[in-house]
């Protein structure tokens, strides 16, 4: 993985250029085996007598380094592995630190995690500036911390509080930023990064260049971080946010806090002591690992292959032309995502209002993204969307999906009326989030290029997208679509079809507890906080508001239709459409969303619960005490993995690993869970069947367990062993 | 090289709407509205971009950063890199000459498809200074102190900051257009009262065109700033349907005060605009089962001098263009007209007609024949709809072919003058 190149001899400065290029795969990543190799090529340079300097540079084409390897820390038997493998890099990057040339980091593409750690044990970091080129340590979200020296190295580089920002959030740095904040000394367009790499290097070498050794003094940093009694009003904000953000469910932001605070008060060398044995601890806890399997699954689930009726291998086509009919500001987000990744998208709207705002918004974002990356990184994904009142050319794309409102008859229509004039191999897909899709196709003569693309918004930050095939969808129409989810780096479930499908249908039921729970007399405020107490990122009363409660009433409709015996919709929606109650879009729902206030001293308005929103619930009294929001939330969390159980059963799931990712990415089950399936493992079949008979004894039918739960309870089994049976 | 000519046939074509210079289109370029008749164009086609291998526009006030619009017409509008593209220039029949060149590459075997178009926005002209300032701020732009730069400007008055405006003349007589117009109003005697008269009805038979949707189908919608939002613009907003000869009766000539009959109401205005047409060789277009709206059966460009009657060059060119073809106007089902004034159209008319004016100027032996005014643009020509000045080309043959389609017609003719005293003429022939 690294490839040594000498200078010949008679060059002055005589340079070692180390080129990093891991074999047969798209991107750089460090394992076990990375570390022997950087160990013996560091040996053979400090062989090499007249060498003034070593400049590490990436081999691939958008990526640096993009951190270590995860199946290190998922196939670790023991934690002492893990810890020893953690020692070894720590001693490796003592070794680079203390080199006796100087060591120039060229930084092209994404340089993340344990890739960012090694070139922090460099003297000196260049990066290029493009739209690729992006700094992070993002450990925080797969329940660890950068623990190669990451939390001790970087506050002392650019300062606590920019360091804190970075390993608590993970967030990513552009190369911009990267510079001002000193995480690199120098930004170059990416042509002259070699040269630039090694004019540093020479100067280096030659005593002519400083390098960056701290962060910028300035009144606040004195105030705040030079001192022991500003750094601890420092921590303590910091450790107040993290509580309140995880409800601490989340161990991993405390440790990093810990390690940091103690290790400024320590010299570099001890400080680096503390954190193998810390990170070996977190990566075999039980969030950690939950986190883990997110991040190994959906990488899996992006490689998905499709087989035909013979068992033959099907590769779907490349998506380069795409229609969207409809959808407002959804099929806007579309658009701009597909044109990101070199898809020509036409937006068609029936009228010139809906299709103006939908112009706009997709100049909005691209207007952004050029001030962030520049024009000319922006011009080629502008010229691909445009737009029109009708369905002229749509003859010409490879794939077009629909997102009219969820009417059953006007998707019927919109999809007859192109079969008229759209070849044959066009697929044509439908955006809706719970109507069936064999619905949808019933008027149609080739029903085998149907099939549905449920996106969620907002669409450039959800990463799911879930696929929904019928019994007449083909292989190839499939293959084609989970090729398109990979053009747009989008995570695919697939799903089977059915009444609210997967995500829309759990979610449903799982909202519908929620409201049962307001009707039986608990706040709202407790409902919500219980779901967040046990790991949900926002409650289900806030969700419904976020979603819209006009949505929310149409895919109500649909299930209650479909599931009569167990859904019914309380008469209190159509009072809440009645009065504009939608939710934040219509400023107000369940919560009142006060507008944005101006001017130098307004304070960011907080949302809060209508009082008057009781009222519509009739007969409702309110309980003064109703036990700990956390057992509102440990409920409403069964619900909604019962149900997922209960998709598992009937088909609509093809994989306990489905519906995890699905229920995690798709709606925020909570993510330190792994999922519903993971979690039910974790807990343990027979010990939920318990839960849940205690529960109906309760609070009534609505918590029967599912028959799948109740057959692996019985026979000792988990849905682990599930995975691969159901194809 | 290929001696077989072959048959060049039009695909498909769309425009944007027509909308009066600095008015709709005014945050709008040349480049985005040329791209968006472009990409319809191909919508309309059901073709891919990919398979067009040229292209080609006509514009006349070319934007100073990127002269060669078709180039960046083919950037903006998602067209693979790969296809190359050159901009025309040759006054109001630009895009008349972008669409013959493409036939010439195609009939020569060069290419199988290519788009033709033009694109005018008159509301974004560049701004000139005087010689004088223009000459200093060259030399300041190289001064290598604070000093030198001052100096540039020593001797530049206050009266050398005023712009200069560009004006629709003749380099060469000092002739705007509108006073050519007036000369030959009076030169072939046509009265005020029938310029009036054929302005209203162009006015008319546009609004009537727009309401019946015979214009609609082949305009594409464009979006255009609203504050930080867009809105969409769809319809061309000169023509009006309460402008009667009694209303136009009462403007006053613009270009001669004393004695003149053209005005403001019966000449074309400054608009924005742009238009397309996808041609092909007419083989390849049936072997690929495209439809052919007409094929191309002759054109001709003719010259006169300007310091005569600058707008009589179609008279030339359609005679020309019928010689070639061996066609009579009465052979014409649909005839389309450029209308740069009323008074331009009519003393055309008057020229084809008048075996005087066909032996002494054309050296014929008679007449080329005569043409009821009525017959001329029915749906409406660009005193109504608005000139810009590059894409009317485009738009003449759109509106021709359409005519044609709906009248189950053989054979058109389109006819246009251009500045700098030049004549097109086109003869399109269809499948009846």
């Amino acid at each position: 993985m690294f490839t040594l190149t000498l200078d010949p001899p008679e060059v002055s400065p005589r340079l070692a250029v180390i080129t990093i290029d891991r074999p047969g795969e798209k991107v750089n990543t460090i394992d076990p085996a990375a570390l022997e190799e950087v160990e013996q090529q560091f040996a053979a340079i400090e062989a090499t007598p007249g060498l003034a300097g070593i400049i590490l540079i990436s081999g691939k084409p958008d990526t640096f380094i993009a951190g270590a390897d995860v199946e290190v820390f998922a196939s670790a038997k023991e934690r002492r592995d893990i810890e020893a493998f953690g020692r070894r890099g720590h001693e490796i990057l003592a070794k680079m630190a203390s080199a006796r040339v100087p060591i120039v980091a060229a930084i092209h593409g994404a340089c993340l995690g344990a890739g960012l750690e090694l070139t922090l044990a460099c003297t000196y970091r260049i990066c290029s500036d493009s739209p690729k080129t992006v700094l992070a340590l993002p450990e925080v979200m797969l329940g660890l911390f950068p623990g190669g020296g990451g939390v001790s190295r970087l506050p002392r580089l650019v300062g606590l509080r920019e360091a804190l920002d970075m390993i608590l959030t993970g967030r990513n740095i552009r190369p911009r930023a990267a510079k001002r904040m000193g995480l690199v000394d120098q930004v170059v367009a990416p042509e002259a990064l070699l040269p630039a790499a090694r004019a540093a290097a020479a100067k280096l070498a030659a005593g002519k260049l400083q390098p960056h050794l701290g962060p910028r003094g300035d009144v606040m940093r004195t105030l705040l971080e030079k001192n022991p009694l500003g750094r601890s009003v420092v921590f303590r904000q910091a450790r107040k946010e993290v509580e309140k953000k995880s409800f601490g469910l989340y161990p991993a932001p405390m440790v990093a806090l810990d390690l940091i605070e103690r290790g400024l008060s320590l010299p570099l060398d001890e400080a680096l002591k503390l954190e193998p044995p810390a990170f070996a601890e977190l990566a075999t806890g039980e969030t950690s690992k939950s986190l883990v399997s997110l991040f190994r699954r959906s990488n899996a689930l992006k490689k998905q292959p499709v087989f035909d009726a013979d068992g033959a291998r099907v590769e779907g086509a490349e998506t380069r032309r795409l229609g969207m009919v409809g959808g407002g500001f959804m099929g806007a987000d579309i658009a701009v995502v597909s044109a990101e990744k070199g898809i020509e998208t036409r937006i068609r709207d029936i009228a010139a209002e809906p299709l103006a705002k939908a112009l706009a918004h997709c100049k909005a974002h691209f207007d952004r993204r050029a001030r962030s990356i520049g024009e000319r990184h922006v011009f080629k994904a502008r010229s691909r969307v445009s737009g029109g009142l009708d369905l002229t050319g749509f003859s010409t794309m490879d794939l077009i999906i629909e997102a009219v409102p969820e009417v059953l008859g006007l998707k019927q229509d919109v999809f007859a009326q192109l079969e008229a004039m759209v070849p044959r191999t066009t697929i044509l897909a439908s955006n809706t989030s719970a109507l069936p899709i064999t619905r949808i196709a019933e008027r149609l003569q080739h029903r085998d290029r149907v099939i549905g693309l449920h996106f969620f918004s907002p669409v450039s930050k959800m990463p799911l997208l879930e696929i929904v095939k019928t019994a007449d969808t083909s292989p190839q129409t499939l293959a084609t679509c989970l090729r398109y989810a990979a053009q747009i780096g989008k995570t695919p479930i697939v799903v089977n079809d059915g009444p609210g499908f997967y995500t829309t249908r759990v979610l449903g039921f799982y909202l519908m507890a929620a409201l049962e729970m307001v009707q039986a007399g608990h706040s709202i405020e407790s409902v919500d906080r219980g779901a967040r107490m046990v790991g949900w990122p926002v409650g289900p009363i806030t969700l419904l508001d976020e979603v819209g409660i006009d949505v929310g009433a149409k895919v109500s409709k649909t299930l209650a239709a479909a599931f009569p015996d167990r859904i019914s919709v309380p008469a209190t929606v159509d009072q809440f459409l009645a009065e504009k109650r939608y939710g934040r879009k219509s400023g107000r729902g369940f919560y009142v969303y006060p507008p944005e206030q101006r001017g130098l001293l307004a304070r960011r308005a907080r949302k809060h619960v209508d009082p008057e929103v009781y009222g519509y619930f009739g007969s409702r009294q309110a309980i003064a005490d109703g036990g700990s929001p956390e057992e509102l939330g440990e409920r409403l969390t069964l619900i909604c993995a019962a149900e997922a159980v209960r998709c598992l059963e009937t088909g609509i799931l093809q994989s306990p690993r489905d519906g995890d990712i699905g229920a995690v990415f798709g709606f925020g089950y909570p993510p330190m869970r792994g999922g519903p399936f993971r979690h039910i493992d974790a807990l343990g079949p027979g010990a939920v069947l318990t839960r849940l008979a205690v529960l109906r004894e309760r609070h009534g039918d609505a918590y029967t367990a599912p028959d799948l739960l109740v057959r692996l309870a019985r026979e000792g089994r988990n849905f682990a062993s599930l995975e691969g049976e159901h194809a | 090289m290929n001696a077989r000519i072959r048959s060049v046939a039009v695909i498909a074509g769309a425009r944007t709407p027509f909308c009066k210079a600095g008015g709709a289109f005014l945050r709008r370029s040349a480049v985005q509205l040329g791209a968006v008749a472009a990409r319809e164009t191909m919508l309309r086609a059901g073709i891919r971009p990919d398979r067009v291998e040229q292209i080609i526009f006509g514009i006349v006030s070319a934007p100073v950063g990127a002269p060669n619009i078709a180039r960046e017409i083919g950037l903006e509008a998602a067209f693979p890199a790969g296809v190359p593209a050159y901009t025309v220039s040759r006054a109001c029949v630009s895009s008349n000459q972008a669409l013959t060149n493409a036939a010439d590459q195609i009939a020569l075997g060069k290419a199988d498809v290519i788009l033709a178009g033009g694109a005018e926005l008159l509301s974004d002209v560049p701004i000139l200074f005087g010689r004088k300032f223009r000459d200093a701020l060259f030399v300041a732009s190289k001064a290598r102190s604070t000093g030198e730069r001052l100096r540039a400007f020593r001797g530049v008055g206050l009266k050398d900051l005023a712009p200069v405006a560009p004006a629709i003349a003749e380099p060469s007589s000092g002739q705007s257009m509108g006073q050519a117009a007036e000369k030959m109003a009076k030169d072939f005697g046509v009265r005020r009262e029938a310029q009036d008269r054929f302005a209203a009805q162009s006015h008319q038979r546009a609004v009537a065109a727009w309401h019946s949707g015979e214009l609609a189908q082949r305009v594409a919608p464009v979006p255009v700033p609203r504050g930080k939002e867009l809105r969409i613009v769809d319809r061309d907003d000169h023509p009006r349907d309460d402008t009667t000869e009694d209303k136009l009766a009462k403007l006053r000539p613009v270009f001669d005060r004393e004695f003149g009959s053209v005005t403001a109401g019966n000449a074309s205005p400054l608009t924005d605009g742009a238009s397309a047409v996808l041609l092909a060789a007419e083989e390849v277009a049936r072997a690929e089962g495209w439809p052919i709206l007409g094929v191309l059966r002759g054109y001709h460009y003719t010259a006169i001098d300007p310091f005569e009657h600058l707008l009589m060059g179609p008279v030339s060119a359609v005679a020309g263009v019928l010689d070639q073809t061996g066609l009579g106007l009465r052979d014409m089902g649909v005839i389309e007209m450029h209308e740069a004034f009323a008074a331009q159209v009519l003393s055309n008319l008057h020229g084809l007609a008048s075996a005087k004016y066909c032996q002494e100027k054309l050296g014929r032996s008679s007449a080329v024949g005569e043409v009821d005014p009525d017959f001329v643009n029915q749906w409406g020509g660009s005193i109504s709809l608005g000139h810009p000045f590059g894409a009317t080309g485009g738009r003449l043959v759109l509106q021709l072919l359409d005519q044609m389609a709906k009248k189950k017609a053989q054979f058109g003719l389109i006819s246009a003058c251009a500045a700098g005293g030049m004549g097109s003429a086109l003869v399109f022939e269809r499948e009846p």
